[in-house]
């Protein structure tokens, strides 16, 4: 119903966490705020009968029948929202009996001159405007006991709030919402009236689902330069409102605020939550202001890219880049709708152009008009590449092996992926990559429609293989999943060495069935046979599929390797096989084995790879890999990636590959985008998934972080590990410890002797919950140490942190002495590498060697800067600041945490608020202000 | 409450009405419109629940309303395994097993236009759910815990619906408005004299009429569990296993 800025709003939306029960602690409520729970819990407390009869006869006791309730001649009925500054009831007319909305003011808030004017400036501003998207007021007027009031008309179908759960999955019926809702504003826009508190509280649905602008109790004339008091109050829903609403004066805001608004609640309504989301207004605006909005399709994978452009325009944080006017917004969805190209251009160089602009204020007039240029030339390209079909999104799923020798599983998947890579080639086409559609097992019923969804695709492929004998049969359909009709269908029986042959026979029949362009570049290199040889075809697909599992396993890299090199020893042709071995080569180097030989080794295949095919997009993706992972040459490999992506417009290891290294480099938002970009493609590759969650962990958007992970969740809900990373996040998010505590003690129950891969979760956990017994286990769960972030943190330094944080000295030293001899080896080994000395560091400072532990710390973040390395780098800078705060060098430990809170790091509220690491510095209010400070996502430079 | 004075009170539950009539010892037509009544009331869990599922919310509405006719139209019971079972329990086992045969089938149930047990837009308006939680809390529940949770708001829900149409019945809706919030707080947080001036009666009357309605809420509250259990001496286990199921979404 019509709300004032109700607090429940700010609860639905705002908090991802509702506020619990001051009783009970649940925090599911009634939308009045009344608790469930307790009401639930009433229930066991009943005493006695309480009979209908004697209930009614107390009951008529009490003198405040509903007679004796009015507002001037209107009659009370409910009462229907309540906020800050009034209610609302539903009411009768008395002698219409027409059924009205009447708005109060609260009584206590009647000699509040601020209120009053808010309260006037609504009734006013509503009624200058006369439009059916607008909610008409009928009459103002003041009550008995001198309380203002106004009736309007009462919306029967709620407000968009309420009907969002309904709406999700249906984007056009939103858009139609939406473009009436613009409508309404561009009216009030032309009647000169800004609404500046557009949210989903505030659209009403009237009894035939017609939407209606209501609640201006906020609206200003344009043309007026007065301003009511700016609080918190009145200042707008957050997560709604356009980040200058809180920046600069209200009498500066223009039409473009309000567009922003209208972006706001398109995206909740498409993906169910607003574009900011987090633990206060404050920090919801100041995100807001700081980092571009998520990407529509991040989060609702299956919408279409053209709305996510409609979209992004609007929540644009510069508001002179938004839609000119409400009108251009409602033409543009209106354009959508029927299917038409939209004027709105997706970011690219030109927004990269204009906010160079702003960056760079003393060639603004020069630049400008040549912005202006590219603004026109950018409509004139859209206009001309607008015939050309939009990308359809088309997977491969897995064919069934209809063998009777199980042995041809791998065969069958051979097929597949051959046709797979054929279509990937082709950048008319949106190909899955096959980490995200292997899931889909064959053989089995699926439901073509929700893979289809799951999938954000158009188009699906399904088939069958069956070899026998010197003979292979392939069959293959491509079905339309919306209408689950099929497009095209066919059988193919020959000989067995023609199965590549067949393979680019269906890309190609699948390519002229979606009508996507075949160049003769794209053709020939789809009819490129892999290997003449079958069963060194055969060792190729065994190997990529051990490459493929989900999480980087030594074992399976290594398994890999072998097959590898026997395929390649039966044909050294091989072009795929060289190239796989690259990336194995590369990868085993990187993660496990650190080891020269190994890296020639990848060396040599990135050669192989090149010998036969220079051009070819795979080969150039091989050497990016090897330059990245074996020589950490990070620019080359980017411009490897740069050639790679012409030949393999589908690739989704391309982009992830850029996200590592834009990370890498610091290139944070950039990397968010590289990995968004990748799970375009590869929408269920959970590692994919991870790098972004951390990517947002680092950035502190911990919001971001968790809802990555809990998409990973969905997908692998057995996972136990996944689900204590994910209540990790809780952990340094609000420094709440119980959904890790819960996790962990569930998987603790069913397998105390197993896997150690959440030890180090679970020591982390009982150090910040300061609870000796669980330390102690868990410090026997986590084996010899672990890595993080290029730290190494042996067992024994772990032994000696536990010791000090229970004041056990004499074992803090015995634990660090042990540490430091095992440490030591190690620098001595690689006195220039700097995770190591910073290792070293933190054990002096625990050790009492104040001056040996700040001279290593220093020259560990000297030897690898934020510059030079963005993650490792900001992982020393952390501990260079436990190491201060143990050497008890206070200020410079402040000094160091501010730093590090500047810069993307891991450092967490929850870290800094719990760990025992930064005790020290507790109680010191230049600390706790910093502590306050970690709850924000880092400002993007 | 006295758990020997409720098999007189609540002996005529909708639920063992079901039951009796299952057993061939019962009016089976007071069974069937005991049925239809309780699908009615709990359509929202089993909505939810669908939709959780992964089903899209066209394809949900379908499936609930496929699944009642299954359980209305067919002999329900007589294939369930009833084995004392409470009606909610059975109720998600049921639904359970529909949509693994619907998945088996890989078919959605084409119905024959018309049918529908009833209208779903006609369902949407007449019973809005109050339910606030974020969507994240929502979203990170198992199916059955979102079963079990949404089948707790619709409990408080019938139960303070009715309170509402009885004190609207005598005239006193502006009382049950003003004291609905109320109806689960601790004494100490009720501020009566406020309350009192906004109703505009003493101190005293606000404490006697709470009292009265919160009795009357507690009954109501559980007359609506004892029409989901066959037993009424089942009442408090069933709160408190609803209870479990919001302290879950925690």
């Amino acid at each position: 119903m019509n709300k004032v800025i109700a607090p429940s709003d700010f609860v639905a939306d705002v908090i991802e966490h509702p506020t619990e029960c001051s009783q009970c602690g649940a925090i599911t409520r009634l939308d009045r705020g009344a608790c469930i729970n307790c009401l639930l819990r009433e229930g066991l407390a009943a005493k006695g009968e309480a009979s209908r009869e004697a209930f009614e006869s107390v009951l008529a006791e009490a003198n405040v029948a509903d007679t004796q309730w009015r507002l001037g001649h209107y009659e009370i009925l409910e009462e229907i929202g309540r906020g800050g500054m009034g209610v609302i009831y539903r009411a009768r007319q008395q002698h219409s009996r027409r059924i009205v909305a009447v708005k109060r003011i609260l009584a206590h808030e009647v000699n509040s001159h601020e209120t009053l004017a808010r309260f006037r400036r609504e009734a006013e501003a509503v009624a200058s405007l006369d439009h059916p998207n607008i909610l008409p007021i009928h009459e103002v007027s003041e009550s008995e006991e001198g309380l203002p009031f106004f009736s309007m008309k009462y919306a029967t179908g709620g407000s968009l709030r309420s009907a969002a759960s309904a709406l999700r999955n249906k984007p056009r019926e939103c858009v139609q919402l939406m473009a009436k809702v613009a409508r309404g504003i561009a009216y009030a826009h032309g009647k000169g009236v800004l609404h500046r508190d557009l949210q989903p509280g505030n659209i009403l649905l009237d009894e035939n689902g017609e939407p209606m602008v209501s609640d201006f109790g906020l609206a200003k004339w344009l043309d007026q330069t007065s301003e009511i008091t700016r609080t918190l109050e009145t200042l707008g829903t957050p997560g709604y409102i356009a980040p200058e609403q809180a920046e600069c004066r209200a009498d500066k805001l223009t039409c473009a605020a309000d567009i922003y608004s209208l972006g706001a609640i398109l995206f909740y309504l498409l993906t169910g939550r607003p574009p900011f989301v987090g633990p206060n207004v404050l920090a919801v605006i100041h995100q807001a202001a700081a980092t571009p909005a998520p990407r529509l399709r991040s989060l609702a994978p299956s919408l279409d890219r053209d709305l996510g452009t409609i979209v992004c325009r609007c929540l644009d944080p510069d508001p002179n880049a938004r839609y000119q006017s409400a009108g251009a917004l409602e033409e543009d969805l209106d354009r959508w709708l029927r299917h038409e190209p939209i004027r709105a251009r997706r970011t690219g160089v030109f927004t990269r152009g204009r906010k160079w602009v702003r960056r760079n204020p003393t060639s603004t007039v020069l630049v400008a008009s040549l912005v202006a240029m590219a603004a026109m030339a950018g409509v004139v390209l859209w206009q001309s590449q607008s015939p050309h079909p939009m990308p359809a999104g088309i997977a491969v799923l897995p064919f069934e092996n209809l063998s009777t020798d199980p042995e041809n599983a791998f065969f069958t998947y051979g097929v597949q992926d051959e046709i797979l890579n054929g279509l990937a080639k082709i950048g008319d086409l949106k190909v899955i990559s096959r980490t995200s559609v292997m899931q889909y097992e064959s053989g089995v019923k699926r439901n073509l429609r929700q893979i289809a969804n799951e999938l954000g695709v158009a188009h699906i492929v399904e088939g069958s293989v069956q070899r026998a004998g010197n003979r292979v049969r392939v069959t293959a359909q491509l079905i339309d999943a919306k209408t689950d009709t099929h497009l095209w269908v066919e059988r193919y029986d020959r000989p067995l060495d023609d199965v590549f042959a067949i393979q680019s026979d269906i890309a190609k029949a699948i390519a002229g069935q979606l009508q996507a362009k075949l160049s003769p570049k794209i053709k020939s290199a789809i009819e490129e046979r892999p290997t003449k040889d079958l069963a060194a075809y055969d060792l190729y697909v065994r190997a990529k599929l051990l490459v493929m599992a989900h999480f980087i396993n030594e074992k399976n890299y290594l398994e890999a390797e072998s097959l590898l090199d026997q395929a390649i020893a039966r044909d050294s042709d091989f072009f795929l096989a060289h190239c796989l071995s690259a990336e194995v080569q590369s990868r085993l180097y990187w993660n496990f084995d650190h080891n020269p030989e190994r890296r020639d080794l990848a060396e040599r295949a990135v050669k192989a790879a090149f010998h036969l095919r220079p051009e070819a997009g795979e080969s150039h993706l091989a050497r990016a890999q090897y330059l990245a992972r074996c020589n950490l040459d990070y620019d080359n490999a980017r411009a490897e990636l740069a050639l790679a992506q012409r030949g393999l417009p589908n690739n989704a290891q391309v982009f992830t590959l850029l996200g590592h290294i834009d990370r890498l480099q610091g290139r944070w938002n950039e990397s968010v985008r590289n990995f968004d970009e990748a799970l375009e493609l590869d929408p269920r590759n959970l590692l994919t998934l991870r790098q972004l969650s951390l990517a947002y962990l680092f950035m502190r958007r911990l919001a971001e972080s968790a809802a990555t992970v809990d998409r990973a969740v969905a997908l692998a809900p057995q996972d136990d590990e996944l689900r204590a990373y994910r209540a990790s996040i809780d952990l340094d998010w609000r420094a709440d410890p119980k959904p890790l505590h819960k996790t962990l003690e569930a998987m603790i129950n069913q397998n105390l002797t197993g896997s150690t891969d959440w030890g180090e979760s679970w020591l982390d956990l009982a150090l910040r919950e300061r609870d000796p017994v669980a330390t102690g286990r868990a410090l026997a769960a986590i084996g010899d140490g672990f890595h993080r972030g290029g730290l190494y943190f042996s067992r024994s330094f772990m032994e000696g942190c536990a010791a000090r944080t229970f004041g056990d000295d004499a074992a803090a030293r015995r634990a660090f002495t042990a540490a430091r001899v095992e440490i030591e080896r190690t620098v001595r080994e690689q006195p220039d590498y700097g995770p190591p000395l910073c290792m070293l560091g933190l054990i002096d400072a625990g050790l009492g060697r104040r001056e040996e532990a700040i001279r290593e710390g220093r020259r560990a973040s000297e030897l690898l800067p934020v510059a030079k390395d963005a993650m490792n780098g900001a992982h020393i800078m952390q501990f260079l600041g436990v190491i201060y705060a143990w050497a008890g060098e206070k200020d410079l430990a402040i000094k160091q945490i501010a730093a590090t809170l500047q810069v993307p790091s891991l450092l967490s509220y929850g870290e800094l608020r719990l760990h025992p690491f930064w005790d020290p510095l507790r109680g010191d209010p230049r600390f706790e202000n910093l502590v306050e400070e970690s709850k924000k996502p880092v400002a993007m430079k | 409450m006295n758990a020997e004075a409720e098999p007189r009170l609540f002996a005529t539950t909708r639920w063992s009405l079901v039951l009796a009539g299952a057993n061939s010892n019962g009016d089976e037509q007071k069974a069937a419109e005991a049925l239809a009544e309780l699908c009615r009331t709990y359509w929202r869990p089993i909505f939810s629940y669908v939709c959780r599922r992964g089903y899209s919310s066209e394809d949900a509405q379908d499936l609930t309303q496929d699944f009642f006719l299954m359980i209305l139209e067919t002999n329900w019971l007589q294939q369930a395994d009833k084995g004392r079972g409470r009606f909610r329990s059975l109720l998600l086992k049921s639904l359970q097993n529909f949509l693994h045969n619907v998945a088996d089938k890989n078919q959605t149930l084409k119905r024959g236009g018309s049918v529908q047990f009833v209208s779903w837009d006609a369902w949407m308006a007449e019973a809005p759910s109050q339910l606030s939680i974020s969507d994240r809390a929502l979203d990170a529940l198992a199916p059955e815990r979102l079963f079990d949770l949404r089948w707790a708001v619709t409990v408080v829900e019938q139960a303070l619906r009715r309170l509402r149409e009885e004190c609207e019945g005598k005239g006193r809706l502006r009382l049950f408005e003003g004291l609905r919030d109320h109806l689960a707080a601790e004494h100490a947080d009720i501020s009566y004299a406020d309350l009192g001036i906004a109703l505009g009666v003493a101190e005293a009357v606000v404490k006697k009429q709470l009292h009265n309605l919160r009795q009357r809420y507690r009954w109501l509250l559980r007359e609506e569990v004892a029409h989901t259990v066959e037993n009424p001496a089942d009442v408090d286990d069933e709160i408190r296993h609803l209870c479990a199921a919001l302290a879950a979404a925690a």
